[in-house]
C-alpha cells in the first residue's frame, strides 16, 4: 500500500521528468528506463496488458535490487485516485522515454536545420 | 595527648594557615588538571585527523583499485557479449555479479568520490543487477538470450562513465 511519501515521490518524479531535470536512460530491457541517485535508483516500465498498457515504478536499493514496485492500481485513496496515478505514471514513462532516447534534442536539432534552410 | 595537640593547633591558628595555603594549592591543581585535559583533547584531535587522513588515503587507493578492476571486467563483459556464445552467458552473469559486488565495497563515505561519482556507481550497480536478472531468467527458462546489441550499448556506456569517474578521481576533480 503506497504511503504519502510514495505519492509525493511519484508527483515529484513526474514534475521533474516533464521539466527535463531527471536524467533517465535506457536499459538493456525493452520499455524500461532508469534514473539513478547517489544510493538508490528508480526504473519506470511499461507492458502490454489485455486491458491496455500497464505502467509501474520500481525502486531499487544500493545493491541494484528492486525493493518496491508501484502500479496505478496500488493507489486508491483520498490523496491519489487510480486514474490520476495512471496518468502520472504514463506521462512520467513518456517523459522518461523522450529524455532517454534524446527525442527532444533530435527535434530541436532538426528544427534548427529546417529553420536555417528556410531562412537561406 | 590528642587534646593537647588539638589545643596547640587551635591556639596557633594552624587551621587558618592551612586554609590560606590550601586555596592557592587547590587553584594550582585545578589549573594543572585543565591544562592536562586541554593537551589530551588537542592530542586526540591530532590523532583523529591522522586517522581520517589515513582512512581517506586507504579509501582513495581502494576506489582507484576497484574502479580500475571494474573497467577491466566491463571490457571482458562487452567482449563476451559480443561473441554471443550461449555458454558465455554464464561468464557474463558471473562477471556482472563480481563487478557489482566489487563496486559495493567502495567506501563512499570516506573516499574521494563526489555525489556525481556515487550516482554513476549506483547507476552501474543497478544496470548490472538488472542484466543479471535478465540473464538468470533467460537461462533458467531456456529463453532467448537478452538483446546483445542493447546490452553492448549499455556496457559501453557504463565503461565510459566508470572511466570518467576514475579519471576525475585521479585528477581530484568532479562535480
Amino acid at each position: 500500500m503506497p504511503t504519502a511519501k510514495h505519492i509525493e515521490m511519484l508527483r515529484l518524479l513526474h514534475s521533474q521528468t516533464l521539466k527535463g531535470v531527471t536524467a533517465w536512460e535506457t536499459t538493456a530491457e525493452d520499455d524500461v528506463y532508469l534514473a539513478s541517485f547517489p544510493s538508490y535508483g528508480v526504473a519506470i516500465r511499461s507492458w502490454d496488458a489485455s486491458d491496455g498498457t500497464g505502467y509501474s515504478l520500481q525502486i531499487t536499493n544500493n545493491e541494484g535490487s528492486v525493493v518496491a514496485e508501484l502500479r496505478a492500481g496500488d493507489f486508491e485513496g483520498p490523496d491519489l485516485r487510480v486514474s490520476e496515478a495512471y496518468s502520472l505514471l504514463k506521462e512520467t514513462f513518456e517523459g522518461a522515454r523522450r529524455i532517454a532516447m534524446g527525442v527532444d534534442q533530435a527535434v530541436d536539432s532538426i528544427l534548427d536545420n529546417l529553420r536555417s534552410q528556410q531562412a537561406a | 595527648m590528642l587534646e593537647r595537640a588539638v589545643g596547640y593547633v587551635v591556639a596557633h591558628h594552624w587551621g587558618d594557615v592551612a586554609s590560606v595555603v590550601g586555596l592557592p594549592l587547590t587553584l594550582g591543581g585545578l589549573a594543572l588538571t585543565l591544562l592536562a585535559a586541554l593537551r589530551a583533547r588537542q592530542a586526540a584531535q591530532v590523532a583523529g585527523i591522522a586517522v581520517a587522513e589515513l582512512r581517506s588515503g586507504l579509501a582513495y587507493d581502494d576506489a582507484v583499485e576497484v574502479l580500475s578492476a571494474s573497467i577491466a571486467m566491463l571490457e571482458e563483459i562487452r567482449y563476451l557479449n559480443r561473441i554471443s556464445v550461449r555458454d558465455a552467458q554464464w561468464l557474463v552473469l558471473e562477471r556482472c555479479a563480481s563487478m557489482r559486488r566489487k563496486l559495493l565495497t567502495i567506501d563512499t563515505a570516506a573516499g574521494p568520490l563526489t555525489g556525481s561519482h556515487r550516482t554513476t556507481i549506483q547507476n552501474a550497480v543497478t544496470h548490472l543487477r538488472r542484466l543479471e536478472k535478465q540473464l538468470e531468467k533467460s537461462m533458467s527458462q531456456d529463453d532467448a538470450v537478452p538483446d546483445g546489441v542493447k546490452t553492448t550499448q549499455i556496457v559501453s556506456r557504463l565503461l565510459d562513465n566508470i572511466e570518467a569517474v576514475l579519471r576525475e578521481v585521479r585528477q581530484g576533480t568532479g562535480a
